[in-house]
């Protein structure tokens, strides 16, 4: 139940909190929520070229329940948000999620459509957001990095800590 | 009746399948053109689903291949215009038809029953255009969201993020398209 | 004598390790992970949508007669390779007795044959 995270100040004690937030960023398997064209970018950055494999960010979560982060990549549509919200919902804590490309941060080239969804982060939180239009795929990487430099100074007590619809 | 006449590659002679067509339904016919190599067929709305038939089902023209099934509004004295492009996988020949429907009341005949690859192509353009298909199956919305209300593809449909910010018009590098 | 037991005894330390390591992994990611149950996540997962239908879906009763033909034969062929080891030791009463086994699996075979088990579609 989380019990050392929740009650104990045991992950705040800075080796603890080293080894887990060290142990947490470098496995962060993924779970593409590929929608249009950066989904091809994506897996064009899972290849050997630029391997994102050799940063622990392994693609091959055969669902939401076997994923630490979510990477929306393409245009996401009114008829499509309920459906990324609820497979948002079913991945276990901790969750992550990078928004891929200018369609999910901002709606992109879309802006003006009657039936695209302007920004993902109107359905679920992110984490962190790739430019591009489509971002290569060493803006992934990079993208990967900073989420991997954000969860170093991580506090994983205060983030996943309280009821689930609290977050957002 | 002239046999086979059509051959097996290129589109149908135009004055052949003109003169066949309006042998069979005379004034209902409106137009038959050639666009873009294609034959374009024009009727009225209370014939769509005969001319359809005929197309389907005359060896000549033996159109078993719906291609699509799509709507233009024409503006405000156009009506809106719901085609249909056919194939026939035999004869290698395209057949377009189309039938021009008033703005308010749209409605015309489903052709889902001829081909089932129009069933879907009716959906969305029923829900893009508000145009009615009488005897559609399954007529729900396909590819809107369930609360969205209006037709989005009417040439009067307000498009509410252009009404809050209108287009900035051209950026830098396109001295010469002020549109 | 401890000689035969020592043997046992390196099985069964390598089984308590095996089953200890499992153990000490999953109580570590119970107590450090963090929980937060709600109603959605507990959902059968169906791509994001609502499940629709039960949950139970059955297979064809042939893919059992597959696997189960498969459990004969592979014993079989287990038998067959202590059978193989002694041969030279026995003579030729061995290879009667086994051609007898065979020949009593082999009809088994034949009679599933007949039955058109054997066709896939």
């Amino acid at each position: 139940m989380g019990v050392i995270t929740e009650k104990t100040a045991l992950p705040r004690i800075q080796p603890v909190k080293f080894i887990l937030n060290w142990g947490r960023r470098y496995s962060l398997w993924v779970m593409n929520f590929g929608l249009a064209c950066c989904a091809i970018e994506f897996i064009a950055a899972s290849t050997a070229k630029n391997d994102f494999i050799r940063l622990g960010v392994i693609p091959t979560a055969h669902g939401p329940r076997q994923a630490d982060l979510l990477v929306v990549a393409g245009t996401l549509t009114d008829k499509m948000a309920p459906a990324l919200k609820r497979v948002y919902e079913q991945m276990p804590d901790p969750k992550y999620v990078i928004s891929f490309g200018s369609c999910s941060n901002c709606g992109g080239p879309y802006w003006d459509s009657y039936s695209v969804t302007k920004g993902v982060d109107q359905i679920v939180p992110i984490d962190v957001y790739v430019p591009g239009c489509p971002p290569r795929p060493e803006a992934l990487l990079h993208g990967i990095l900073e989420l991997q430099r954000k969860i170093k100074d991580e506090d994983i007590a205060e983030k996943f800590g309280g009821p689930a619809s609290a977050a957002f | 009746m002239q046999g086979g006449a059509v051959s097996g590659a290129g589109t149908l002679a135009l004055d052949d399948a003109a003169s066949r067509l309006r042998a069979r339904f005379g004034d209902d016919l409106l137009e038959v053109t050639e666009q873009h190599g294609h034959l374009a067929v024009s009727v009225t709305p209370a014939r769509y689903h005969d001319v359809c038939r005929f197309v389907r089902d005359e060896p000549e023209f033996d159109c078993d291949y719906a291609d699509f099934t799509t709507g233009v509004d024409r503006g405000d004295d156009g009506g809106f215009e719901v085609v249909t492009h056919v194939f026939s996988t035999t004869h290698h020949h395209n057949v377009r038809v189309k039938v021009t429907l008033p703005h308010d009341e749209p409605a015309v005949a489903t052709v889902s029953d001829l081909w089932a690859t129009c069933d879907w192509h009716e959906r969305e353009t029923a829900e893009m255009f508000g145009i009615r298909f009488e005897g559609h199956p399954q007529p729900v919305k396909l590819l809107l969201s369930e609360p969205f209300e209006g037709h989005p593809l009417r040439k009067d449909f307000a498009l509410m993020t252009r009404e809050a910010k209108p287009w900035p018009g051209a950026s830098e590098g396109e001295e010469d398209d002020e549109a | 004598m401890s000689d035969y037991y020592a043997s046992y005894g390196v099985v069964l330390a390598v089984l308590t390790a095996g089953a200890l390591l499992v153990a000490v992994a999953f109580t570590t990611a119970r107590l450090i992970a963090p929980n937060r149950p709600s109603r959605e996540k507990l959902l059968t997962y169906e791509c994001g949508i609502d499940p629709v239908g039960q949950g139970w879906s059955q297979s064809h009763v042939r893919y059992y007669v597959y696997g189960f033909l498969f459990v004969i034969f592979d014993v079989e062929s287990v038998f067959l390779f202590p059978w193989a080891r002694v041969l030279e030791d026995i003579g030729y009463a061995a290879v009667v007795e086994m051609a007898i086994f065979i020949a009593i699996l082999a009809v088994g075979l034949l009679y599933a044959w007949r039955k058109v088990v054997l066709r896939w579609a």
